[in-house]
């Protein structure tokens, strides 16, 4: 399974909830879908541009994991 | 949403409180006509009632006929599937009328209005189960008195098929409210 490594990135970078939905452009709400694992999908931009403000790669924020 | 829709789902909502009284009403007619018949009025409700067909060779009924007429099974069967055919409709309108309110708030594709249509599907199936007892009614009027009723004719297979394409329109819209969750998850 796909597990998002996204709140682990952020304790490590020192960023809040809030603060990182306004630099990315998203709601605080979709912030949390992602930190707890309920998105069923993450589109290229929304992904390019945590990159971006997280200072990160990709697999910094997902991770695959063996049943 | 657009105001012309809004407009629509308005007067289709006022229309459909204009039938669920009408439905009422005329449950009310149904019970007094079977009290009717069981009383013994045969001849004003089903002999000379112009909604009835006069089947060829029948012109004239024998009053034999009219007294060993079953007015119990015919009443008993008639209330049975009148009683059904109320049910199944008042079910079906109500949650027309949810899904018109909840459309009118904006809110379509839930699974509020899936278990609206769900609602239908067991309306539909009322409707089905109430043909069988109105056909019986219609048999016992042509084999006893030569009069058929173009209401209770063969609306069985009729009736299946719409609860067929009900099912369908619900799994269908199941599916799509499966789909914009899965929309409203994706980041």
């Amino acid at each position: 399974m796909i597990k998002i490594t996204l709140n682990v990135v952020m304790a490590e970078r020192n960023i809040s909830s809030n603060e990182l939905a306004k630099l990315v452009g998203i709601t605080p709400a979709n912030i949390s879908i992602l930190k707890t694992g309920k998105a069923k999908a993450v589109r290229f931009t929304t992904l390019e541009k945590l990159c971006q403000v997280l200072d990160c790669q990709p697999g910094d924020l997902i991770k695959y994991e063996k049943d | 949403m657009k105001h012309n829709y809004k407009k629509i789902i308005r007067c289709l909502n006022v229309f459909t409180r204009i039938i669920l009284a009408f439905l009422g009403l005329a449950f009310i007619g149904s019970v007094f006509y079977v009290v009717d018949i069981l009383s013994g009025n045969i001849k004003e409700n089903l002999i000379n009632d112009d909604s009835m067909f006069i089947l060829q060779g029948h012109t004239v009924v024998a009053d034999s006929a009219i007294r060993n007429f079953p007015r119990v099974q015919y009443a008993l069967s008639f209330i049975c599937g009148i009683s059904l055919m109320f049910v199944g409709a008042y079910i079906a309108l109500r949650a027309v009328q949810n899904i018109l309110q909840n459309v009118l708030k904006g809110q379509v594709f839930n699974l509020k209005n899936a278990q609206n249509i769900k609602q239908i599907v067991w309306a539909q199936i009322w409707l089905v189960c109430s043909d069988p007892f109105l056909f019986w009614t219609n048999h016992l009027t042509e084999t006893h008195l030569g009069r058929s009723s173009n209401t209770f004719q063969s609306s069985f297979i009729g009736d299946s098929i719409t609860l067929l394409v009900i099912y369908v329109v619900y799994i269908a819209f199941k599916m799509a409210v499966d789909l914009k969750k899965e929309n409203s998850l994706t980041i």
